[in-house]
């Protein structure tokens, strides 16, 4: 196996990274939704910290994505 | 791909120019204008409760006024009227007076005069009686004397009997 | 670059060379050989827009507002109450600047839908890249949003305060909190770049795959929603950041 198709192996495993932080983005929003159940009336600042975590928990799917593209277009 | 270059200050650079021309242009500006808006709308809400105020302190001092002058007119017919029973009986005692005195007059009058024809029915009396005397005498008794003599007689009957 | 040529690159090689940054061209100043590249040329691009938009719209203000004057009042006290709300004590100091970010980010994330379309397989004209594909762009972003963050906290906490703060709320947390000032803007940086970038290709491959009638509906969350929605992560996360550190 050469560098190249190694690179593409490897930015092919580094894309894996979206799927934490799929199932990040999904436990956080569910539990949002469930927040919002119970508590309606604090809506806004659950919005707040759904924003927030799915923001830290989308950053790992995209160091994957960099490191990918770093793989990928070198 | 992932090159640091001068770019990286050039949007530095602009970002901060961004800034400091939006502030000027839009958030200061619009801040402002809100600012000057809502200033603007609370004195007129001032001066409309103010103007109010004042609309209501006249209506007060109207209704006050009005009240009083009630007051006063009721005052001035309760006067009147206070001053017209006075006068009236005022006027009815002086009535009542006046008739009495006149009354009383009329009655010393009459009475004197009474006391008056009483004197001079006895005088009469007196002179018939010695006339009558002197008729049945069949002599003049003419004599002032005799006269006074009857009277006195007369008188003495009188106040005998009157006693 | 002409029809025939793009006939005959791979998909792999038309994505390489559309998301490359290209120097326009170099200003000789200072001794320095200074590259203008085509995103600091769009960068400056939206600045004109932002500001002749700003400027226009705030030219004639009237004490009865219009309908677009009554849009533009509701955004600027959004992004004051905003600030207020979220960094209670000096929020209002900071609107102008989250909403300028905001105001820019979005801009620059969603500009790249109004390329013109050559459609029927024309080359268009030109093509609006978006210009946060650039990670020396993002970077400029954080870098900016990350010195604030300090510079606030050194201005609002004392410097005494700003180092007592590394070693709170345990001395062992020195590294980590140390480690925090520099995560931070990568991440901040890295979002935006990933993101953007992310979905650009995606368009790229979209229309490479299916250049009729797909791009436009795929365009729609990708050059709309998501450049809206890496603003608002942004912008929102800049103000926590920044509320963290002043609080």
């Amino acid at each position: 196996m050469d560098v190249s198709s190694a690179a593409l192996l490897g930015a092919g495993i580094a894309v894996l990274s979206g799927i934490g932080a799929g199932v990040g983005i999904g436990i956080v929003s569910g539990k949002t939704v469930e927040a919002i159940a119970r508590q309606p009336e604090a809506q806004g600042k659950f919005t707040g910290i759904f924003i927030i975590g799915a923001a830290l928990a989308e950053s790992t799917a995209i160091y994957g994505l960099v490191v990918s593209l770093l793989l990928l277009f070198r | 791909m992932l090159r640091f270059t001068v770019t990286f200050f050039i949007t530095i650079a602009n970002l901060f120019v961004l800034y400091w021309i939006l502030r000027k242009v839009l958030w200061d500006r619009v801040a402002s204008f809100l600012d000057e808006r809502s200033r603007k709308v609370r004195g007129e809400l001032e001066d409309a409760a103010s103007a109010k105020a004042r609309a209501d302190e006249l209506k007060d001092r109207y209704e006050a006024l009005l009240a009083n002058a009630e007051n006063e007119a009721e005052w001035v017919v309760k006067d009147a009227e206070d001053r017209g029973r006075a006068e009236y009986r005022r006027i009815v005692a002086e009535a009542e007076a006046q008739a009495d005195g006149i009354r009383r007059r009329a009655e010393e009058r009459a009475s004197f005069e009474l006391r008056r024809a009483r004197e001079e029915l006895a005088g009469e009396v007196a002179r018939l009686a010695v006339a009558a005397a002197a008729r049945i005498a069949g002599r003049s008794l003419g004599g002032a004397d005799d006269a006074a003599e009857a009277e006195a007689f007369i008188r003495a009957a009188e106040s005998g009997r009157g006693r | 670059m002409s029809e025939a040529v793009r006939e005959t690159m791979t998909v792999s090689e038309r994505i390489t060379e559309s998301i490359a940054v290209k120097t326009v061209f170099t200003i000789h100043a200072f001794g320095l050989e200074i590259a203008i590249s085509d995103t600091v040329v769009m960068t400056w691009i939206v600045m004109a827009i932002l500001i002749a938009l700003s400027a226009a719209a705030t030219r004639r203000m009237k004490m009865v507002p219009g309908r677009g004057q009554a849009a533009l009042e509701a955004f600027v006290t959004f992004v004051y109450d905003f600030a207020e709300e979220n960094i209670h004590h000096h929020g209002r100091k900071y609107a102008a600047f989250l909403g300028t970010v905001f105001l820019f980010l979005v801009t620059a994330n969603v500009i790249p839908a109004f390329t013109p379309d050559g459609g029927f397989g024309f080359e268009p004209h030109f093509t609006i890249k978006p210009l946060t594909r650039d990670i020396n762009v993002t970077a400029a972003f954080a870098a900016v949003t990350i010195v604030t963050v300090l510079v606030s906290k050194i201005r609002y906490k004392g410097v005494g305060g700003f180092f007592r703060s590394f070693v709170q709320p345990m001395p062992f947390m020195l590294p980590f909190n140390i480690m925090e000032y520099a995560i931070r803007p990568t991440s901040l940086a890295l979002r935006l770049f990933g993101n953007m970038l992310g979905g650009y290709i995606i368009m790229l491959l979209v229309e490479a795959v299916m250049p009729l009638v797909l791009p436009p509906v795929v365009g729609l969350y990708f050059d709309f929603f998501d450049g809206l929605l890496q603003a608002v992560v942004f912008t929102y996360l800049s103000t926590v950041f920044i509320a963290e550190a002043i609080e």
